[in-house]
């Protein structure tokens, strides 16, 4: 088990290291950054100081090196736009992205898991038969037209939420349940069908003949065979996650990461989106980190590959 | 007397009429997109600007679905989407395809450090979400139609690849392989004459299935600017611009998200109809 985990975490290193690196040489790809903070008629002595100032003169691999170091220091350049140390700014913003992002994936487990398992409990009813259109659209559905959508009919329409900014638990419901929603329909789906095969299982069977009180067997036997290509799939609805808050972000006007993203990109500020796609990326290492030491729990067979 | 044996009706295979239907229509618009629209998508006439669809009062039968802020026809400009949407998702599949089912064929089949090699490779442009990968290549790139082809493709080719190795491993195994490595083919032709025809079934299942993905996340990118850019007529751009007249002209928002997820409904539905149809075992979930 202990072996697994360091595996695990080794590898969650290697991948972030190797982020860090194609970031950085993708970021030095984008053209000369001094020519695009000066005007094109500046003073030539004014370009060779500012390529002096920011390190830009020496060789790629000590510009790496540099990087990396201040970097350790927490200190990965200026935001060009608004003028405050890169990683203050993205952190400052993460906690309404959290906010957005915990709330959704909680929304889209909770009712999607529920939904799921009733649904496989009863396979063809009428309850099933709703979740599974449910699903069908939710999938198909663009998550920024579904905000718009909402925005449109519980905003302007009913004029029951505000429609933008952060703030009250109003604020937060429209753009939570947008994003949460469309993570509904896909983990609903795949709990329904992962439920019905583990119900057919011969355990399932072997427990009802023991005389195990069923919800027992759904929800303990059941529930843990399938809940592995659950897992799987929450971790990707996570990755969707991200981009999802990055749409809605932008669409409610919800101070969070992911407009900042969006903000800094049209700005092409560019220390922002390399803290933005190196911050994420962590996040995204670290819970996939956890996913795979909750699957070592969940199913022994795993701990020993 | 002869037994007599009935089938119930539903054990009869159906066909998805309506999601053919939506998908031959989406089609359909991308071959005859430009002889078919009522109007030119890109006339601008802006005494016609903002008109609701014909059903509504200030509406006119002339533009059907109503017009946009600079009073081009809305209907016209979705037929064009749909052309647009379709040449950039085949594009992008193209792409995200034969790179996935190269990758996937290469690995499965050679197996051992290649194999290693080729899925840490996976499990590494795995680990960067869609949208950071687009912000990243997008930035180097500069947004346009060309890139987000190149975007959606390079991040997309990891199913494909995993579920090509998939298929390989299994049938690597199987008589009709052995058989020709003993008659003395080589591994090229193994490959490609041999094998890759046995995995076609999973692949359109595959490529149908995706094309929902790729239609969804072209749109988002659009919409977020990171994408096509105007004046072209693209269902993302659509939504985009008829944002900020969300409070007085719904139309302009809700027909082009209506036509996406129509095309994906009706790619998804038509996909699992294949799923039911050629993958018995239920390979592909």
């Amino acid at each position: 088990m202990q072996r697994y985990i360091l595996k695990r975490i080794l590898h969650a290193i290697m991948t972030m290291i190797a982020v860090t690196v194609i970031v950085f040489f993708l970021q030095r790809l984008m053209g000369d950054p001094v020519a695009l903070m000066v005007s094109p008629d500046a003073d030539q002595e004014v370009v060779e100081a500012l390529t002096k100032k920011f390190g830009l003169d020496q060789s790629v691999l000590i510009q790496f090196l540099t990087f990396l170091k201040s970097a350790a220091h927490g200190d990965f350049g200026k935001s060009f736009k608004w003028q405050e140390p890169a990683l203050q700014l993205v952190l400052s913003r993460f906690p309404a992205t959290l906010e957005l992002a915990i709330t959704a994936m909680f929304i889209a487990t909770v009712f999607g898991l529920s939904i799921g398992i009733a649904s496989a409990v009863k396979p063809d009813s009428f309850f099933d038969r709703f979740g599974k259109i449910f699903s069908l659209l939710g999938q198909a559905t663009p998550s920024f037209w579904l905000a718009v959508m909402m925005m449109l009919f519980f905003g302007v329409k009913l004029d029951w939420f505000p429609i933008s900014g952060r703030g009250t638990l109003l604020h937060l419901f429209m753009p939570a349940t947008t994003i949460g929603l469309i993570s509904l329909a896909s983990i609903t789906r795949l709990t329904r069908s992962s439920m019905i095969d583990a119900l057919k299982s011969d355990y399932i069977v072997m427990a009802r003949i023991k005389g195990v009180p069923n919800r027992y067997v759904i929800m303990i036997h059941a529930l843990k065979n399938a809940s592995i290509p659950i897992l799987t799939m929450m971790s990707i609805q996570f990755s969707y996650l991200i981009t999802g808050t990055v749409v809605i972000e932008t669409i409610f006007s919800w101070p969070g990461t992911g407009r900042l993203a969006i903000q800094a990109f049209l700005a092409r500020d560019f220390p922002v989106i390399q803290v933005f796609v190196l911050f994420a990326s962590f996040i995204y290492v670290s819970i996939n980190l956890m996913v795979d030491i909750l699957y070592a729990y969940i199913d022994p067979r795993i701990r020993y590959q | 007397m002869e037994p007599e044996i009935h089938l119930k009706k539903n054990v009869r295979r159906k066909i998805p009429v309506v999601a053919l239907g939506m998908v031959g229509l989406f089609f359909f618009t991308v071959l005859f997109g430009p002889f078919i629209t009522p109007h030119n998508p890109f006339k601008i006439d802006l005494n016609n600007a903002i008109r609701p669809p014909f059903w509504e009062e200030g509406g006119s039968t002339r533009n059907l679905l109503g017009t946009d802020a600079m009073g081009r026809d809305i209907l016209s400009r979705l037929i064009y989407g749909a052309r647009t949407s379709m040449i950039v998702s085949i594009f992008a599949i193209l792409i995200c395809g034969t790179i996935g089912v190269l990758l996937g064929l290469i690995s499965g089949y050679y197996g051992g450090k290649i194999d290693t090699v080729i899925m840490r490779f996976t499990d590494l442009w795995m680990s960067m979400p869609t949208i950071i990968t687009a912000i990243l290549i997008v930035s180097v790139l500069g947004p346009s139609k060309k890139t987000v082809i190149i975007v959606v493709g390079v991040t997309g080719w990891i199913t494909y690849a995993r579920i090509v190795r998939g298929e390989v491993l299994s049938l690597k195994e199987a008589a009709f392989v052995r058989l020709a490595r003993v008659a003395g083919c080589g591994h090229l032709r193994l490959i490609f004459s041999h094998l890759f025809p046995n995995i076609l079934n999973t692949l359109i299942i595959l490529v149908t299935l995706d094309f929902g993905r790729v239609i969804i996340i072209t749109a988002t990118l659009t919409f977020l600017g990171l994408g096509i850019q105007p004046p072209s007529a693209s269902w993302g751009l659509m939504l985009a611009e008829g944002r900020q007249y969300i409070t007085y002209a719904w139309w302009m928002t809700t027909f082009p998200g209506m036509a996406i997820l129509l095309a994906v409904l009706g790619m998804n539905l038509t996909g699992d109809w294949l799923r039911d149809r050629l993958d018995p075992k239920q390979k592909l979930r």
